[in-house]
C-alpha cells in the first residue's frame, strides 16, 4: 500500500525530477552514536569546553556558507591510524574517524554536527546533530533536526539530510581534504603540513596543491567548490535510492589536485563557464541568479541556507565582470 | 426505499453531487484526491511545523439504512513529500484515522422556489492513523490536514480516537444551492503517537470546530460552479503548539461540479488560504468524484 501510495505521489508530480528528495534516515543506524554529546569524545571536560587529548581543531580554507553561522571544526583519527590518501581529492578515513563542526549563532552554541567513520567502507559514515541544552553543559542528540533552534532562526538538520551533501564526495568528510587544508593553519590547527609531519597520510603530497589565478578568481573558484561541488562533480559515489541532490548534469565545480595548472585547466571553468557562468555578464549568469535568491526550487545551494550570501554574491559577481 | 432515504445517502456522500440534483439512489461512492503543498503548525518542540507536498486521498460510502438513515464511510490516505529542517524532503506515506459515521435526515421541506434540507449525523474515527518514530507518517497527516485547511483533525491526527457530531442546512432550487455545515470534531487521545517525552506536550482531549459553506450556480444542465469557504477553529489543541499560532483558519474553494451521465459526478476544485497560520503557504488542486450505485 506504501508503494501504491508513494506511486501516486510520483504521478501527482511526474515531470518534475525530484531531486530535493532523499531516503528516510535509519533510526537503527542513527542510535548507534551517543545521546549526548559529552558521550561522543569531543571534550574531555564538556562544560569547561576543554576538547579531549586526541581531538584536533582545523578549519578549512573555504568555507561553506551557513547563514552567517560561527564554526568551529575539530578531528580525532584513530591512534597511529593514517588516512589513505592514494586518491589526493577522494580521502578514505579509517574506521573509528571523527569530526565534528560546532554553530554558534550572535555567540550563542546552537548545535555540534558529528561524522563518525564506522566501518572500513568508503560510505560508512554516520552523521548525527547535537543540540545544545539552554544551560550549556552539553547537547542533546537530534536526529530528527530541529527548527529554529534555541531561540535563533537555525535551523539544525536531520541526520539523513547529511547524506545529501556529505553522499556526494566519496570521501565524506568534505572540508577535511588537501585542497581545503593545504593553507598554513592558525596556531593550535592542523593542516596538509602537520598531516604530513606526523605521518597522518599514506601517500603525502610532495607540495601542498595551490589554487590558480589572482586573488578573486582563487576566491571565486575555492567559495564555488566549497558551496557547490559536493553535490555539482563528476566523481559523485554510486548511489541507490532517491536522488537526493545528484544534479546528474555535467557541471562540475571541484577543485582538483591534478587539475590546478591554471584556471583554465579546473573543472569550474572547463564546465561551467560558458554556460551557468556567462563570461563578463553577472546577471545573464544562471549562478549568480540562483545564488541571489532563496525559496524552494529558486535557490542554490539548496539546502541548509535561508539567507543570500551577499559577500559572495559580489565576489561572484566581480570574478565574473573580471572574465570580459 | 424512500426518497428521503435515498436523499440522506447522496447528501453525506461528501457533498459531491451538486445540491440541485435529485436524489438518485441509496448507495454511493465518493473518491477525492487533492494534491497541494502546505506549511502548518506541528506538535513537536523541536519541529515547530510541517511542510511540504501531498497526495490526500480519501475514499468513502454512504448506505441508506433506514428512512431517514444513512451510514457513511471515509478512508484517509496520504502520500507526502515531507521538508526535513534542513531542506530536503522524505517520500512517506500514511493511512488516516478511518470514520465510521451515521447521518440523518430531520428535516426536508419547501422554502421558496427551493427545498430546505436539515441533516444531523455523527462520525466516529478510530484510531489507527500511522505514526512513526521519525514522525513522518506524523507530518504527512499534518500536511494533509493543511490541505483541508485543519478542518479535518479527526482524520489525520495519529494517535486519537474521534467523535465528530455535524449538522447539516442547505436549501437548493433548479438553479441555485447553498449549505451551511457545521462539525465539532472532539478527539480524544489513546496513544502519544511517537511524541512520548518532552519533545512533545500532548493533551488528552481536542476540540476543534468548523463551518464550511457552499454556495453554488448551475450553469447548464451538465455543469455547476461553486465558492465554498471554510472556517476552521482549534478550539482546544490536542497537543501544545510550540509556537504561538492563530487557532482560527479559513479555507477558500471554488470548484467546477460535471455531471457525467446520471450517476457519476466529478468536481474538479483550486482550494486556498488567505489568512491562519496557513496562509500564503498552502495552495491546492483537487478532483472528486461520486457514483451512485443503484
Amino acid at each position: 500500500m506504501r508503494a501504491l501510495a508513494l506511486a501516486g505521489l510520483s504521478i501527482a508530480v511526474a515531470g518534475c525530477d525530484r531531486y530535493w528528495v532523499c531516503e528516510a534516515d535509519d533510526p537503527g543506524r542513527t542510535g548507534e552514536l551517543p545521546g549526548r554529546l559529552s558521550e561522543t569524545g569531543l571534550f574531555a571536560d564538556t562544560a569547561a569546553r576543554a576538547l579531549a587529548p586526541e581531538v584536533v581543531p582545523y578549519a578549512p580554507r573555504f568555507a561553506l556558507w551557513s547563514d552567517g553561522a560561527e564554526k568551529q571544526r575539530w578531528i580525532a583519527l584513530p591512534p597511529g591510524a593514517q588516512i589513505d590518501t592514494a586518491n589526493m581529492d577522494e580521502w578514505s578515513f579509517p574506521s573509528g574517524t571523527k569530526l565534528w563542526k560546532q554553530f554558534s549563532v550572535d555567540g550563542v552554541e546552537v548545535e555540534t554536527r558529528l561524522l563518525e567513520k564506522r566501518g572500513p567502507a568508503d560510505d560508512d559514515w554516520i552523521a548525527l546533530a547535537y543540540v545544545w541544552q539552554p544551560d550549556g553543559l552539553d547537547a542533546v542528540a537530534a536526529p530528527l533536526g530541529g527548527i529554529d533552534v534555541a531561540g535563533t532562526d537555525h535551523d539544525v538538520p536531520a541526520s539523513g539530510e547529511c547524506f545529501a551533501c556529505h553522499g556526494g564526495r566519496r570521501s565524506f568528510a568534505l572540508g577535511f581534504s588537501a585542497i581545503q587544508l593545504a593553507a598554513p593553519a592558525r596556531p593550535g590547527e592542523i593542516d596538509l603540513a602537520e598531516l604530513v609531519a606526523q605521518g597522518r597520510l599514506t601517500a603525502p603530497a610532495a607540495t601542498a596543491p595551490v589554487v590558480p589565478g589572482d586573488a578573486t578568481q582563487v576566491a571565486a573558484l575555492g567559495y564555488l567548490h566549497a558551496n557547490c561541488s559536493h553535490c555539482h562533480n563528476q566523481a559523485r559515489p554510486e548511489h541507490r535510492g532517491a536522488r537526493c541532490f545528484d544534479p546528474k548534469k555535467r557541471y562540475d565545480f571541484t577543485l582538483a589536485v591534478g587539475s590546478l595548472a591554471s584556471v583554465e585547466d579546473t573543472p569550474t571553468y572547463r564546465t561551467v563557464v560558458g554556460k551557468a557562468i556567462e563570461p563578463g555578464d553577472p546577471d545573464g549568469s544562471e549562478v549568480v541568479s540562483l545564488m541571489g535568491q532563496r525559496g524552494f526550487l529558486d535557490q542554490m545551494p539548496p539546502l541548509a541556507t535561508e539567507k543570500v550570501d551577499t559577500t559572495a554574491v559580489a565576489l561572484i559577481r566581480a570574478w565574473i565582470e573580471e572574465m570580459r | 426505499m424512500s426518497g428521503r432515504c435515498r436523499a440522506v445517502a447522496v447528501l453525506v456522500a461528501c457533498a459531491i453531487t451538486p445540491a440541485t440534483a435529485d436524489p438518485l439512489g441509496d448507495t454511493s461512492v465518493t473518491a477525492e484526491a487533492h494534491f497541494g503543498l502546505a506549511t502548518v503548525p506541528f506538535d513537536v518542540m523541536a519541529l515547530p511545523e510541517a511542510k511540504g507536498q501531498a497526495l490526500v486521498l480519501v475514499l468513502g460510502g454512504a448506505w441508506s439504512v433506514a428512512p431517514s438513515l444513512a451510514l457513511e464511510v471515509r478512508s484517509p490516505l496520504v502520500a507526502a513529500s515531507v521538508a526535513q529542517p534542513a531542506g530536503s524532503y522524505v517520500d512517506a506515506a500514511a493511512f488516516g484515522n478511518p470514520q465510521l459515521g451515521a447521518a440523518m435526515m430531520l428535516s426536508r421541506r419547501p422554502v421558496g422556489t427551493g427545498d430546505l434540507t436539515i441533516l444531523g449525523g455523527a462520525a466516529v474515527g478510530l484510531p489507527l492513523g500511522g505514526h512513526d518514530e521519525q514522525l513522518l507518517a506524523n507530518r504527512a497527516l499534518a500536511i494533509a490536514n493543511g490541505i483541508d485547511g485543519l478542518a479535518h483533525p479527526d482524520l489525520f491526527t495519529p494517535g486519537v480516537g474521534a467523535l465528530t457530531p455535524r449538522a447539516d442546512v442547505r436549501w437548493a432550487s433548479s438553479t441555485w444551492s447553498a449549505a451551511l455545515e457545521a462539525r465539532l470534531p472532539l478527539l480524544v487521545r489513546v496513544s502519544d503517537a511517537g511524541l512520548a517525552g518532552p519533545q512533545a506536550e500532548t493533551h488528552a482531549f481536542g476540540l476543534a470546530a468548523v463551518l464550511a459553506g457552499d454556495v453554488r450556480h448551475q450553469l447548464t444542465r451538465r455543469l455547476a460552479l461553486a465558492v465554498a469557504p471554510q472556517l476552521a477553529i482549534d478550539a482546544r489543541p490536542i497537543a501544545a503548539h510550540p509556537r504561538d499560532v492563530s487557532r482560527l483558519q479559513d479555507l477558500e474553494r471554488a470548484s467546477l461540479y460535471i455531471a457525467i451521465g446520471r450517476r457519476t459526478h466529478l468536481a474538479v476544485d483550486v482550494q486556498g488560504a488567505i489568512g491562519g497560520e496557513l496562509g500564503g503557504s498552502m495552495v491546492a488542486l483537487g478532483l472528486r468524484c461520486g457514483i451512485d450505485l443503484r
